[in-house]
């Protein structure tokens, strides 16, 4: 009986189809091999460089033979080849490498001549040989994974044209929602997988970087005032990324156990390859511009882009500029010189890289600088990261891999959002801000200064002992720390004794992850394999703020210069969790893979009384694959098709304190005597929130990989869900506790397509697509009181709804003309003829979030050298509340409102309805003063952007001077363009509260279109 | 062969070092900084422990929504002129169909858990046995019954699930069921039970010389909580109708004695003493008070405003009828109006929290710090009376009502001619109307006046009279209501019970 080798399965070679060019090329090699006979004697030498064709980067490892010879070789870490020994003749190169398509070359070689064949290759649409790791055990080709994996690479990346990573992924990966985009630099997006997960909980996915785990989310906006937030993610340097892994739900995560069940995001660095040291040096020079602000009606951009300007708005003059005596035009104060806010603003980056080692030790080391200035003065954000990766394989059975970097960014924020120190808060209100004389250069004075230093190191060790046995140990350690200033200066207008807040933050993730798997063949061309691990994670929080007040004078001032300390919190709190899991692996020709496994958790936030009933909580899995496509009767011009299903469940720990009783000490609990008072009771039985999924789906590839197609469905239904719920008085506890008591389902499809449109002379044209459909439905809030009960913001849950919707009261009469609007909370709303009571069925519900995403890409290579890469993504279906334009409509200063506000104000003056009878109920329910309300604001948020528009040159081999290998020149542009009828800011700006399933849109920032020169160089 | 073993082997060590790195239970929360449970659990902080415990009923008590408010707005303790929420509410319930009472109903159940919670814990910490006879474990146990018996008291039925989850099961478990509720007299009993456990702890700590914890008689001494047990137990008796029950347990407490609801957690937010001194919601104009015992030392009160003719006009009128008296401060809080909120009446407002002195409260704190009286020797007298009286004994009647005058240094009665029968207004001198006067008086503005309203079918409530002359013009006479029905609170948030309409 034979033992599966490890090494051999990822490089299983993919099964060759037969076709008419294999017949001939066989053909030719068979006469070849008879009529050369006599001259085999006669040798020459090939050699040549590979590449991938998508970025233009060496590719080592990659098998060269030389068809019908028996001959063959790997390309080094430069991508280089050398074939000593070549029988001379006409001869086929054939290149081979997991993950890319097969490339034939053919050569003319003569005796004792010397060819050169480059190859561009290009990657797979469908490849099943790959290895993943994420949500498998330790590893597994793609082949035998029943869920669906989005990869994003490296070249992917390196077109992606983002700002940050979060905008990278962006529409890149099927299942991935990211949401938040800003022109604030330093500020992160949102990320979710798959739609809503959690209510209550974090609903972000985990992150693992190279095996270890890091926080997910943002870093806290310590005071406030900027609404903006850093997030983890931002630390990590694109071009350090080798790839990306994405599981979506617990279909697939498993493994993961508790707080998996909103997926995992699993990001690997690049590696060192064997070999002499090959650097990279990136350089990125660039600007970012916002375009207009607000509506078109406006010139001014509410004042943002013109501040020249203050426009004004009154019965007598209409809309009007206001001038002084000569007729001069009035600046707006406090406008800074340039007559405008915005400012064209420098984008800088620098990266250096290297890769080598030897046999025994490969290194892969970067280094990164990074200006980002904001649209705003002083808004910057300044970035330095340093890798270090190192792969030690000079030990018998054993490889140990060592990832480290640290990243230091200095973020200084301004005062923004729905804030009365916000400066577009004020600017946009005009006179009717909150600056003392209007001028809005006084919110400026509040500095906000943020440092945030993140350091990450993992080891994994790998053992093999056996060649049919595996074992892997993951150590790590991710520590982040922020340091966040926020400073009134003495004198400042709305505090004039001067503030200062220092809040200074603390994590520490430690990660210890051991898996071991054992393969075996089975007879009748089945194979078991076994597997079972361990996890163990420690999250260590310490916060530290402190809040002082009253400076006397000026100058850079400390803690200790306050007259008075007016809060101070320190937090230190620290939560573990651990678990096993078995799994079982059956796999029949390669072809067919079941797999069931189960894994057991505990969580320190889980209740006493549930850890001792339920001890561990188990989540199962189950998933099956089937390549279809590896049977002989299969068509042959369909190369690849792929069934797979997964069922699985994971959760999410309940919070910290969940599941403790706190009490507060007070003096005054009994006639300034200690007492202790219950200040958060315990909910003994809380235990973790737990989703199931089952998804199902195919993978498929035509026509010789012209069309590569893939699909998967899901189900997910979360129960046990976790809602802050007041419980029945009568069990005694007058205070909400989480309680395992919701019940929501997901669903959703998606669907990708890569389409190679032309290939040939040369070049390559290729479009791809994705679209998904998230919907998320509260189905049971575990309590009727909950029935309808909000939030955050306008975001509320009702059975049968949405989660997070819009919610508001309905305008009864929208269409009715020259009328004032009644609503459903009106006594006398009529909504088609049916008296309303204020019932919550009457009120209008719509999504907050995007059920429907989708995103087209389109690249052309061109002649080797010229690549122009295209993508635009498009959120559809979701509603928000306009906040910024209610308020300023409110205030009579939103200008599509005007001529409305002006009838209206005239004719009920006059009493007279006939001055407005022109407009609409609803019309005058948005615009007019006294009536202008939420509601009235709810808008549908579609949008469609062109992300980022690339244009490549890759110049050729020969222009370069010795030394080097490659260069690349970039030109790209990001968020050029978006199209929306959304009247706010923009659809996509918005306040994103520590609670990630609310979204309202406020004074946030448009993004900035970005424009940037990079220059890329191997050597 | 060997390669199966080798395969089991190998799976074997898997799962050893897997279980030997997972170990269950070895997981913790750390929160620094808080206090938890487990560190409360030493028995030198029980004393803070209570006293947090304590305050949970004090809150049911003196909040602007609390009992007494609920109670006397329903009543003729006071008139409520005012639009605060808790006010409306009633007037509204009285006169129209609703649910009033979420605060109440959410403290008292509160606070008998809190009670329960303090017998759980002071239990564990002073006994492993479970047998304690510490004053701490009493004092947790009249939390519960005196919270219990204002429960019954205010509302007409009740639900409990003290159930797991929500502290130990302690007390009469048969009756924690979310799905059902209990009646008044179910309520009672719960109460007795939580005083008679009271009794049996603070006997024990009698009898074994238990020193008062922390030295504070106020609310530790053992033998005033014994006598505070048997004032429990003789209130919740009464409302059950178990006279006898009820008047063996009032006469083991001295005539003098009173204890408090000591405990306030906010001294600054003190409800009881914010509205009925301070607030223009509130009025004793045309109340009994007003307009027959205008000078009660047991119930002192101050005319703020007075009409400028006819000071016991009971018609509402307006701004310009009524003329300042100069009296109150008007330099603090509401001190400065002589008007209640609607200006249609003159603002008389209660002395009663601010008063110092034996008379009305001896050894309780007044002002913000106001403490809130639970059980009385002379409440005690009144319910012996009240049986004596029961029983056709007019003059022991007579010397009990005047054996309590006697506490306050009160001129005694006359031996009434009759037993006589209640009335609105009272101002005969039959028995039942001395009665309800000296009721009315000794516990105003402590609310209780709902209960025995209730008791009586007074015919303030029967005869649908409202103290507020413009809310009846309003709004039509007061239905007629001797108790709130469940709480929305409970009705919204019990998914398994069904709360039976209103109206």
């Amino acid at each position: 009986m034979s033992i599966h080798m490890f090494d051999q399965r990822p490089w299983t070679v993919r099964k060759r189809r037969w076709k008419p060019a294999n017949a001939i090329s066989g053909a030719a090699a068979l006469a070849f091999a008879l009529l050369a006979g006599p001259l085999s004697a006669q040798t020459g030498t090939i050699s040549g460089v590979l590449t991938n064709g998508e970025t233009g980067e060496p590719l080592s490892n990659v098998q060269i033979s030389l068809e019908g010879t028996g001959l063959g070789t790997l390309t080094n870490n430069q991508g280089r080849f050398l074939m000593l020994n070549a029988p001379a003749g006409e001869r086929e190169v054939v290149a081979q490498l997991i993950g890319f398509r097969e490339e034939r070359r053919t050569v003319s070689l003569g005796s004792g001549e010397s060819s050169l064949v480059d190859i561009s290759m290009y990657p797979l649409a469908v490849e099943l040989e790959g290895v993943v790791v994420t949500g498998t055990a330790i590893a597994a080709q793609k082949r035998e994974v029943g869920n669906s994996i989005s990869l994003v690479t490296s070249d992917e990346l390196l077109y992606a044209g983002a700002i940050n990573l979060e905008d990278a992924l962006r529409g890149r990966a099927l299942g991935v929602s990211i949401t938040g985009a800003s022109g604030t630099a330093g500020a992160g997006s949102d990320i979710l997988l798959r739609g809503t997960n959690s209510v209550n909980g974090r609903n972000r996915p985990l992150i693992y970087v190279d095996g270890v785990r890091m926080p997910t989310g943002t870093i806290e906006d310590a005071s406030g005032e900027a609404q903006e937030h850093a997030t983890f993610l931002g630390s990590i340097r694109e071009e350090d990324i080798e790839r990306i892994e994405i599981i979506k739900g617990p279909a697939a995560s498993s493994l993961y156990g508790t707080d998996a069940s909103a997926g995992v995001i699993q990001i690997f660095t690049k590696k060192g390859s064997p070999g002499a040291p090959r650097w990279t040096m990136n350089m990125q020079q660039g600007l970012q511009r916002v375009g207009h602000v607000g509506p078109s009606l406006d010139p001014t951009g509410l004042r943002v882009n013109d501040c020249t300007r203050q426009f004004n708005h009154s019965l007598d003059e209409g809309y009007h500029f206001n001038r002084d005596e000569a007729g001069t035009l009035i600046a707006d104060p406090g406008c800074p010189a340039s007559g405008s806010w915005l400012r064209d603003a420098h984008v800088q980056d620098y990266a250096l890289s290297v890769r080598g080692g030897s046999e025994e030790v490969t290194y892969y080391a970067s280094a990164g600088y990074g200006i980002t200035e904001g649209v705003i003065d002083p808004n910057e954000s300044e970035d330095v990261n340093v890798r270090a990766n190192f792969t030690f394989s000079g030990f018998e059975n054993f490889q140990i891999n060592l990832n480290n970097f640290y990243t230091r960014r200095d973020i200084a924020w301004i005062p923004n959002g729905d804030n009365s120190e916000g400066l577009l808060y004020n600017v946009a209100r005009g006179d009717e801000g909150e600056t003392p004389d209007n001028d809005d250069s006084a919110v400026l004075d509040l500095t906000q200064d943020q440092t945030i230093n993140h350091f990450n190191s993992s080891a994994n060790v790998d053992w093999t002992p056996m060649d049919n046995m595996r074992h892997r140990l993951t150590f790590g350690l991710d520590y982040s720390n922020s340091h966040y200033i926020t400073q009134r200066p003495w004198l400042f207008w709305n505090n004039p004794l001067g503030t200062r807040t220092v809040d200074i933050e603390n994590r520490r993730v430690i990660t210890l992850d051991y898996a071991g798997t054992y393969l075996f063949e089975l007879p009748g061309n089945f194979t078991s394999t076994t597997s079972a691990g361990a996890q163990y994670n420690q999250f260590e929080h310490l916060g530290n703020r402190t809040d002082v007040e009253g400076f006397i004078g000026p100058g850079a001032k400390v803690l200790e210069n306050a007259e008075e300390v007016t809060n101070y919190n320190e937090d230190r709190d620290a939560t573990e969790g651990g678990g096993f899991f078995i799994q079982e692996q059956l796999g029949w020709r390669n072809r067919l893979f079941v797999n069931v496994g189960l894994r057991a958790d505990t969580h320190s936030s889980f209740g006493r009384e549930y850890t001792k009933d339920v001890r561990f909580t188990m989540y199962p899995k189950a998933q099956a694959t089937y390549t279809l496509s590896d049977h002989e009767f299969w068509p042959s011009w369909w190369e690849t098709f792929r069934l797979r299903g997964a069922y699985g469940e994971s959760g999410e720990a309940p919070p910290a304190d969940a599941s403790v009783t706190i009490f507060e000490a007070s003096s005054l609990a009994d006639e300034n005597n200690l007492g202790f008072i219950i200040n958060n009771l315990a909910n003994l039985r809380v235990g973790p929130e737990r989703a199931k999924e089952f998804e199902g789906g195919f993978d498929a590839s035509l026509f010789d990989g012209i069309l590569a197609l893939n699909g998967t469905a899901y189900y997910r239904k979360t129960f046990d869900g976790l809602i802050n719920v007041a419980p029945a008085p009568s069990s005694g506890i007058n205070e909400n506790i989480p309680q395992n008591v919701g019940i929501w389902d997901s669903r959703g499809i998606e669907v990708g397509m890569d389409f190679l449109v032309f290939e040939g002379f040369s070049s390559r044209v290729s479009i791809n697509a994705n679209y998904q459909y998230n919907h998320t439905r509260m189905v049971e809030l575990g309590n009727p009181q909950f029935e309808q009960f909000s939030f955050s913001y306008l975001n509320r849950y009702r059975p049968d709804r949405a989660i997070p919707a819009l919610i508001g009261k309905m305008m009864c009469n929208p269409d009715e003309m020259g009328a004032l609007p009644t609503y459903t909370d009106d006594d006398d709303c009529v909504l088609n003829g049916v008296e309303i009571s204020n019932h919550p069925d009457t009120f209008f519900y719509a999504p907050s979030r995007p059920p429907h995403e989708a995103s087209v890409g389109f690249r052309a290579t061109l002649f080797n050298d010229f690549i122009l890469d295209a993508f635009g993504v498009a959120q559809v279906g979701h509603w928000l509340y306009d906040d910024l334009a209610q308020e300023l409509a409110v205030d009579g200063l939103w200008p599509e409102c005007w001529p409305i506000n002006d009838a209206v104000n005239a004719g009920v003056l006059a009493e007279d309805p006939s001055l407005y009878s022109m407009y609409t109920a609803k019309e005058i329910g948005r615009c007019w003063e006294n009536e202008s309300d939420n509601e009235d604001w709810m808008e549908p948020a579609d949008y469609f952007r062109l992300q980022a528009v690339s244009l490549s040159y890759r110049m050729p081999r020969d222009w370069l001077p010795g030394g080097f290998t490659g260069a690349t020149i970039q030109l790209r542009a990001t968020n050029l363009f978006t199209w929306t009828r959304f009247s706010g800011l923009y659809p996509d700006a918005l306040i994103r509260p520590a609670q990630q399933t609310a979204r309202g849109n406020g004074y946030i920032l448009p993004p900035a279109r970005q424009f940037s020169m990079n220059l890329r160089v191997n050597f | 062969m060997k390669t199966t073993e080798t395969r089991v082997k190998s799976i074997l060590g898997l799962l050893g070092i897997t279980a030997g790195l997972a170990t269950a239970g070895c997981v913790d929360t750390e929160l620094q900084g808080v206090i938890l449970e487990d560190d409360i659990e030493d028995p030198n902080l029980m004393v803070a422990f209570v006293r947090g415990i304590n305050s949970e009923l004090h809150d049911a008590m003196r909040d602007f929504s609390g009992v007494w408010w609920y109670a006397g707005s329903a009543t003729d303790d006071f008139n409520n002129d005012g639009t605060s929420s808790s006010g409306e509410e009633i007037l509204e319930y009285r006169n129209y169909v609703d649910r009033p009472g979420n605060f109440p109903w959410n403290q008292l159940h509160e606070a008998a858990w809190a009670g329960y919670y303090g017998v759980e814990i002071t239990t564990r910490v002073f006994d492993e046995e479970g047998i304690t006879n510490h004053p701490l474990t009493a004092r947790s146990w009249i939390i519960s019954g005196w919270a219990e018996r204002m429960m019954g008291e205010l509302f007409c039925e009740s639900v409990f699930n003290y159930g797991p989850g929500a502290g130990a099961l302690i007390g009469p478990n048969d009756q924690y069921d979310p799905s059902r509720s209990v009646d008044t007299d179910s309520i009672m009993r719960r109460s007795v039970y939580a005083m008679q456990s009271a009794l049996a702890v603070a006997e024990a700590a009698v009898a074994a010389g238990a020193a008062t914890p922390d030295g504070d008689e106020r609310i530790f001494d053992p033998v005033k909580l014994m006598f505070a047990a048997h004032g429990g137990i003789a209130q919740a008796a009464m409302l059950m109708g178990d006279w006898d029950l009820a008047v063996s347990h009032a006469a083991q407490v001295p005539d003098d004695f009173i204890l408090y609801s000591h405990s306030d957690p906010e001294v600054e937010d003190n409800g009881w003493f914010d509205v009925s001194f301070q607030n223009d919601d509130f009025t004793l104009w045309n109340t009994p008070l007003h307009r027959v015992f205008p000078d009660d030392p047991r119930a002192p009160w101050i005319k703020c405003g007075e009409w400028r003719s006819d000071t016991l006009r009971t018609s509402y009128g307006s701004s310009r009828d009524i003329r300042d008296t100069g009296l109150c401060d008007r330099t603090t809080g509401y001190g400065g109006e002589y008007r209640a909120e609607s200006n249609r009446m003159p603002l008389y407002s209660s002395l009663k929290s601010e008063t110092e002195g034996l008379l009305t409260r001896p050894d309780g704190e007044t002002g913000e710090d106001a403490d809130f009286p639970m059980v009385r020797g002379t409440e005690m007298l009144l319910i012996r009376a009240e049986k004596a009286l029961l029983d056709g004994n007019l003059a022991q009647f007579t010397t009990l009502v005047n054996r309590g005058r006697a506490v306050y240094g009160m001129d005694p009665i006359e031996t009434p001619t009759s037993a006589g029968a209640l009335e609105y207004p009272n101002a005969e001198d039959d028995a039942w109307s001395i009665l309800d006067r000296e009721r009315y008086v000794l516990m105003h503005l402590e609310g209780r006046r709902f209960a025995d309203m209730r008791r009586w079918q007074h015919p303030y409530i029967a005869e649908s009279h409202a103290v507020n002359p413009r809310v009846e013009a309003e709004n039509g006479p007061a239905r007629v209501v001797y108790c709130m029905p469940i709480a929305d609170i409970e009705c919204d948030a019990n998914a398994d019970f069904n709360c039976p309409g209103v109206g």
